[in-house]
């Protein structure tokens, strides 16, 4: 028995050797290995232990699923002020988004008796609500000296904290950031949305059916097209509108590297030279190819150059900027035609 | 010349194991001989990742709480390798070198009971031990293969691996390069509360003692430890004064720019790696924690010039950006309550 399990070993050994070269020869030849997909798990990390530095530390991946509120508050680390207690700020926001809820649901009627007056949509209904609770009610407004003269020393108007402190103020830097954090805790389909040296919300369902602009920052709420913002506060040129920087729904790296941005603005307008280029060089890189964040280290490289040289001194004649006008931005529309608008909207 | 110098220390070790003498007892260190900090390591990132994110976002004044070793192993932050290294195990490691330098010192005393009782307890006996007890433990230092020690440069950087520059040994014992060795020297060092610093002489980093009488510069080289004076270095490694300006060298560094010039080792290796984002990030990084030095402002400055290249970005700062971004402005008020 065991001699014929020898001889048939003998006889298929062989062959079967032969036939395996010649299917692995096939195999290499016609079959290409397919890469290797490796898959790294990566857990959702706490947030209330997040701070700007830990922030840093996570993958694009990771800072999807962040609080926007937990992403600017982090930038304001070391700015006067701006130092938060970001864990229990997120408890206040979690009430405030408790009133707005209990509030809109309370005035709900004043949907179903005059829907027109929302453009027919209960999801402007409430993202008006939102934005009128939360000027009425907490006192969130828009500081006009910013307006006018575009301070970024004052960094409470740029990034939320300053919204949150008994001052309630803020611009568009910061109000829509907050409309956010508040309507995606009430379930609201809300982005964050730039254009040229402006930010506003933008209302987009999952299925895209529902989908408007809201702009909550002046006395009134509007919802102004796409168009609008093509040429408002700044004109967007061709250039700017195909860097795919502008008009679209920024995702959780392009906001924080949005507010990494910010911060360093204002450690830049602060004479903090260093730590403002540390700022845009950490946007820059987690989104190499958006050319705000690059250009604006460079810049700041630049002006620290400057700055050292002595040119930019008051006293120095040589000084580029000495007699150098202030650029005001034109207020919007006091009134849009919101029929037209709904239908552009609806058209698309 | 050099050669007579670089082997002081293994004469040293050995002149210990041909001496004989009575032996008393001795407590390492020398109370109050000899000033340096504790250095606490950073209790809150436990990971290598999350580490570098966090100093970065830490400010000078709380960088010079923390200690060198993690200083050294953060600047791999990002790297594959180093994903999963645990600060708190790779700290253990260097206190438990400590103890075994520690425990072959007072041995070593014992042992040689009849030597110099002035030689036992100098800087020159114990800086010999822990030497010797870091070579034996982790071979002796070697160059990197691209390395070119008398140029005092890669000769292809595209051979070079982060254990060439960085401090990556004590989690995946791979054998470091002279660069890590004296990070080791140092950091084991400071946990043994000696006076060792870190500094910058022409072309790397070394290690300095200073306790207030005698000032060593330390330099881990491939045959052993090179031990010289400021002067003997500038008469064998000259440089001019704007030299020495420009890198900040013969200084000794506070924590903040020991975590510069890591910050500045990283981004030379992301820099000819292909990865500019992540250099000029490092770059800015060393210039924010050591404003000071010339040398990494202008390495900044030249990766941003390369990235606005590459990009096709015109630096033309004065005309697309607003004049109100140049104009300085007064102090702001302060919020805090």
């Amino acid at each position: 028995m065991a001699g014929a399990g020898l001889i048939a070993a003998a006889i298929f050994l062989p062959i079967g050797n032969i036939l395996g070269h010649r299917l692995a020869a096939t195999s290499l030849r016609e079959i290409p290995v397919p890469p290797r997909l490796k898959i790294v798990p990566q857990e959702h990390p706490d947030e209330d232990t997040l701070d700007l530095g830990k922030l840093l530390a996570l993958s694009r991946n990771q800072l999807e699923g962040i609080d926007i509120a937990t992403l600017n508050l982090a930038c304001s680390k070391d700015l006067p002020g701006g130092d938060v207690d970001i864990p229990a700020t997120r408890r206040l926001l979690d009430q405030w988004a408790d009133h707005v809820r209990s509030e809109t649901v309370r005035n709900h009627h004043l949907f179903t008796d005059h829907p027109e007056r929302y453009a027919n949509s209960e999801s402007f209904f409430k993202a008006v609500m939102m934005v009128v609770v939360l000027k009425e009610d907490m006192g969130i407004h828009y500081n006009d000296e910013r307006m006018k003269d575009g301070d970024f020393t004052h960094g409470e108007d740029f990034l939320m904290y300053g919204l949150i402190s008994s001052l309630r103020e803020g611009t568009c830097s910061s109000m829509p950031v907050l409309y956010v954090a508040i309507g995606r805790r009430l379930g609201y389909p809300l982005y964050l949305v730039a254009t040229g040296r402006h930010v506003f919300c933008r209302w987009e369902s999952d299925d895209g059916k529902v989908r408007f602009n809201l702009e909550g920052t002046g006395d009134t709420v509007h919802a102004y097209p796409d168009s609008f913002y093509r040429v408002w506060p700044v004109k967007l040129d061709d250039l700017a509108l195909q860097s795919g920087v502008f008009l679209r729904n920024m995702s959780g790296v392009e906001k924080f590297a949005s507010f990494l941005m910010i911060r360093g603005d204002i450690l830049e307008a602060l004479g903090r030279m260093p730590e403002a280029e540390l700022a845009y060089a950490e946007a820059h890189s987690l989104i190499p190819d958006h050319f705000l964040f690059l250009s604006d280290l460079a810049i700041g490289v630049d002006k620290e150059n400057m700055m050292k040289s002595g040119v930019l001194s008051l006293n120095n004649p040589k000084n580029p900027f000495l007699h150098s006008v202030s650029v005001s931005d034109a207020d919007p529309p006091s009134d849009v035609n919101m029929k037209a608008i709904h239908d552009e909207e609806a058209s698309k | 010349m050099r050669s007579s110098i670089v082997s002081f220390i293994v004469a040293g070790i050995l002149s210990f194991g041909l001496g004989l003498g009575y032996g008393w007892k001795t407590n390492l260190p020398p109370k109050g001989e000899w000033k340096n900090e504790v250095l606490k390591p950073d209790p809150t990132p436990t990971k290598i990742q999350e580490a570098f994110g966090v100093l970065l976002a830490k400010t000078p004044d709380e960088i010079d709480k923390v200690d060198t070793a993690t200083l050294g192993w953060a600047c791999l932050g990002g790297f594959a390798d180093a994903q999963n290294i645990d600060l708190t195990q790779a700290q253990a490691r260097i206190r438990k070198l400590a103890d075994v330098v520690k425990s072959s010192t007072k041995s070593s005393l014992e042992l040689n009971r009849k030597q110099d009782k002035h030689f036992q307890e100098s800087p020159e006996f114990r800086i010999a031990i822990l030497s010797y007890v870091l070579q034996q433990d982790y071979k002796p230092a070697h160059f990197a293969e691209q390395y070119d020690p008398d140029a005092g440069q890669f000769t292809d950087w595209g051979k070079t691996r982060p254990e060439d520059l960085l401090f990556q040994s004590a989690y995946n014992n791979k054998q470091d390069s002279v660069f890590s060795n004296v990070i080791w020297l140092v950091a084991v060092g400071q946990e043994l509360k000696y006076p060792l610093k870190l500094a910058s002489v022409p072309g790397r980093l070394c290690a300095v003692w200073n306790d207030g009488k005698n000032r060593w510069f330390i330099l881990p080289t491939a045959e052993g430890n090179e031990v010289l004076t400021e002067d003997q270095y500038r008469k064998e490694f000259p440089v001019t004064e704007d030299e020495i300006k420009k890198q900040n060298l013969y200084h000794e560094y506070t924590q903040s720019e020991v975590w510069a010039a890591f910050l500045q080792m990283r981004g030379k290796f992301m820099d000819q790696k292909g990865f500019p984002q992540h250099a000029a990030l490092a770059y800015a990084a060393a210039h924010r924690f050591a404003p000071n030095t010339p040398l990494f402002s202008e390495n900044l400055e030249s990766a941003v010039d390369s990235a606005t290249e590459s990009n096709s970005l015109q630096r033309r700062t004065v005309e697309i950006s607003s004049p109100e971004r140049f104009i300085s402005r007064p102090p702001v008020k302060d919020l805090t309550p």
